[in-house]
């Protein structure tokens, strides 16, 4: 099957502190991949570091994006080259509306790909439809980006953020996280329909019940800055239950 | 002073007369203010005292007019033009209803039978006193007990000739008990010449009264632009001032309000972007004289390189004004290593039960912000403009007029570098 994303041997340091050492990871086209593990074991250092963040120092490895060398690229490039990272912690950004937003977003992707750009009423369509889907109120469309939203707000803005891009690789750094079970059930609902042989996604989760909806094709664990397991969906339930001092323990025994 | 004789046939009354011949007087005597003057530290206006002025020229064409200035899109009631230096009464509208409300000068000097109304603070004032002693055109506005007068009256001067002309604007804006009205002054010119406009708006509110009044200043980039507002308010009378200066070399705004009378109070907000080698300073100073008073300030200030930009607010609580409250933010973004802004709250408290805050800032964009726009295809340039549109923009969200608060908007946007950048995107 054609890879959407090859990750290997990537090593990352912040302030000179070695956050991720040595994380391979293959992502094939069509398939949603979970990642677990931990708090702080470096998962959303991963998301940030595909999306283009500049503050990590990538001291060694590969990351290959449909055949593009992902490094290599800056942010906004990735971005309009499909590449999708639903934050974990949205910023607030006062003074920028989220129409404005929304609509920069999809004419810079149209505009890098030589596509018309999208004229006002096309896009009032669009994002009409997308808002009902993820159930967010017109008038978020006139408020500033993630001012004032509720914890839950923010994440479903950043899933309406998705709808409207199509992205065709999605990393959702814990977008369950803070949700009630209806909204958890809408942004399921929304990366579902995103669903499709050419796209992938990477659904970075503390939680099995977001994997029951969204059911992923691998799930790995991540821990001290690698991939140290992986399996199918039966992992999330078994981390679940068993919780990660079961995978460390199976570690320790096995000899390296 | 170069221009001193343009202190002679000047309109006005008796009593106008006496008031300009002390104003004068004393401004011959002091001179302009130079930077040894502690509020003038950062602005040297005292270059102007070398320059010949004149008073005003014959505008030019009607239609040319038009096409050289960006008018406000507001459904205004009444609007007053002044091009060059004096009043066109052929670009001018004054509403039916308005008649009895809006008095350009030119033909009511009357009005001023027993002179400026002032304030002490006008005649004690460098650009008061040049003001008073000069001035040949402006406007009243007095507006009756209870009226309520719901469209804007706009006053726009247009400076649209190369000559070096020194306007000297007065506008007088009396609000009697419980009355309220919006008025919007805008200064624009598309000139390169050294042009100075220095103007003059005396604001007096009786009890109950509410006043909105927004300062548009886009002059042309050899201009100079200085403009003091003093502003007396009664018992529970609001003031809301909006002052957005875009244009000139060099601007200058004084605000000075004094809140007389329990439960008065005053909203103060704006934008100041001295972007192209421009400088833009800000001097507030709000009193609080009376119990139960309220002050809230909101600048914000955009400097580009080589331009400086400065906001100096002062706050002086009286002794017996208890129970007041005052807050001030005056937050500052910096284009370019060359870019200065120096803001600087002051208080002076000599009451013991009081509310005061201020917070000042000044820095560069916000790293998360940009990632974040980045991170949605938006390069990096665009996204830095559309950030610093934003960080202007957001003084407008005192504007309760849609259309105004747009057309403001889009004149901020304007003014801003590569904003073609994120506009070509929405
Ligand atoms: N900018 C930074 N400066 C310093 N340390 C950082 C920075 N970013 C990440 N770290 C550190 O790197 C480690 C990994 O952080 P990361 O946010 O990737 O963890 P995580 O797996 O996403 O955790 P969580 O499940 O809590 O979201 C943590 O120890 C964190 O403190
Ligand atoms: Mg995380």
């Amino acid at each position: 099957m054609k890879a959407m994303l090859t990750i290997e041997d990537l090593h990352v340091s912040v302030d000179g502190q070695p956050i991720l050492k040595g994380l391979n990871l293959t992502v094939a086209a069509g398939e949603i991949h979970a990642i677990m593990g931990p708090n702080g074991s470096g998962k959303s250092t991963l998301a940030q570091v595909l999306a283009g963040k500049e503050d990590y120092e990538i001291t060694s490895g590969r990351v290959t994006y449909r055949d593009q060398n992902l490094l290599d690229m800056l942010p906004e490039e990735r971005a309009r080259a499909g590449l999708f990272l639903a934050f974990q912690y949205p910023v607030e950004i006062p003074g920028v509306n989220n129409a404005y937003l929304l609509k920069a977003a999809v004419n810079a992707k149209r505009a890098a790909r030589g596509e018309p750009l999208v004229d006002a009423f096309e896009f009032m369509q669009l994002v009409k439809e997308r808002m009902a889907q993820v159930e967010i109120s017109q008038e978020f469309l006139h408020r500033s980006v993630n001012e004032g939203f509720s914890g839950g707000e923010k994440k479903r803005n950043e899933i309406l953020q998705m709808l409207m891009l199509e992205p065709e690789l999605a990393v959702l750094d814990e977008t369950d996280s803070g949700l009630d079970v209806d909204a958890l059930r809408i942004v399921a609902g929304g990366v579902n329909s995103l669903r499709h042989p050419d796209r992938s996604m990477i659904v970075v989760t503390h939680y099995q019940r977001l994997l029951e909806l969204i059911v992923p094709d691998r799930v790995h664990v991540l821990a001290n800055g690698q991939i140290v397991k992986s399996g199918d969906k039966e992992l999330a339930r078994e981390l679940d239950e068993r919780g990660y001092d079961w995978v460390r323990t199976e570690l320790a025994a096995t000899p390296t | 002073m170069a221009f001193n004789g343009l202190y002679k046939d000047l309109p006005g009354s008796s009593a106008v007369d006496a008031q300009r011949k002390d104003a004068f007087e004393r401004f011959m005597r002091a001179g302009l203010p130079t930077r040894r003057d502690e509020d003038w530290r950062y602005t040297e206006i005292s270059a102007l005292g070398e320059i010949d002025f004149r008073h005003a020229v014959a505008p030019p064409a009607t239609a040319k007019q038009a096409a050289h200035h960006d008018p406000l899109p507001i459904r205004a009631g009444s609007k007053l033009t002044f091009v060059n230096g004096r009043y066109a009464p052929e670009s001018s509208t004054i509403n039916q209803s308005h008649r009895m409300l809006v008095h350009p000068l030119e033909t009511n000097w009357t009005k001023l039978s027993d002179g400026f109304p002032g304030h002490e603070r006008v005649f004690a004032h460098p650009l008061g006193l040049v003001n008073t002693a000069f001035t040949q055109l402006g406007a009243v506005i007095s507006i009756p007990k209870n009226s309520h007068v719901d469209t804007p009256i706009l006053l726009e001067f247009l400076q649209l000739s190369d000559d070096t002309l020194a306007v000297q604007p007065r506008l007088i804006i009396e609000l009697a008990a419980n009355s309220s009205a919006e008025v919007i002054v805008q200064h624009a010119g598309q000139s390169s010449a050294t042009n100075w406009t220095n103007m003059v708006t005396e604001i007096h509110q009786s009890a109950g009264s509410k006043l909105t009044f927004i300062h548009v200043q886009e002059q042309g980039l050899a201009a100079t632009h200085t403009c003091l507002t003093t502003a007396a308010l009664k018992r529970d009378a609001h003031f809301s001032g909006g002052y957005f200066d875009l244009g000139g070399k060099l601007a200058r705004n004084d605000i000075e309000i004094a809140l007389d009378e329990h439960g008065a109070s005053a909203e103060l907000f704006g934008a100041f972007l001295p972007i192209q080698s421009q400088h833009a300073d800000n001097h507030i100073k709000i009193d609080h004289r009376a119990p139960n008073t309220t002050s809230n300030e909101y600048f914000r200030g955009i400097a580009g390189p080589k331009s400086r930009g400065v906001f100096n607010g002062k706050v002086i609580v009286h002794k017996h004004a208890q129970k007041i409250s005052a807050q001030q933010r005056s937050d500052n973004l910096l284009l370019d290593k060359t870019a200065e802004i120096d803001t600087k709250p002051e208080l002076e408290i000599y009451a013991d039960d009081v509310k005061c805050s201020h917070g000042a800032t000044v820095g560069e964009l916000d790293e998360q912000h940009l990632f974040y726009l980045q991170s949605r295809g938006i390069n990096e340039l665009a996204a830095r403009a559309l950030l610093t549109f934003a960080f202007a923009n957001s003084s407008l969200d005192f504007i309760k007029d849609e259309a105004l608060r747009t057309a403001l908007s889009e004149k901020i946007a304007k003014r801003l570098p590569q904003h073609e950048k994120w506009e070509r995107l929405t």
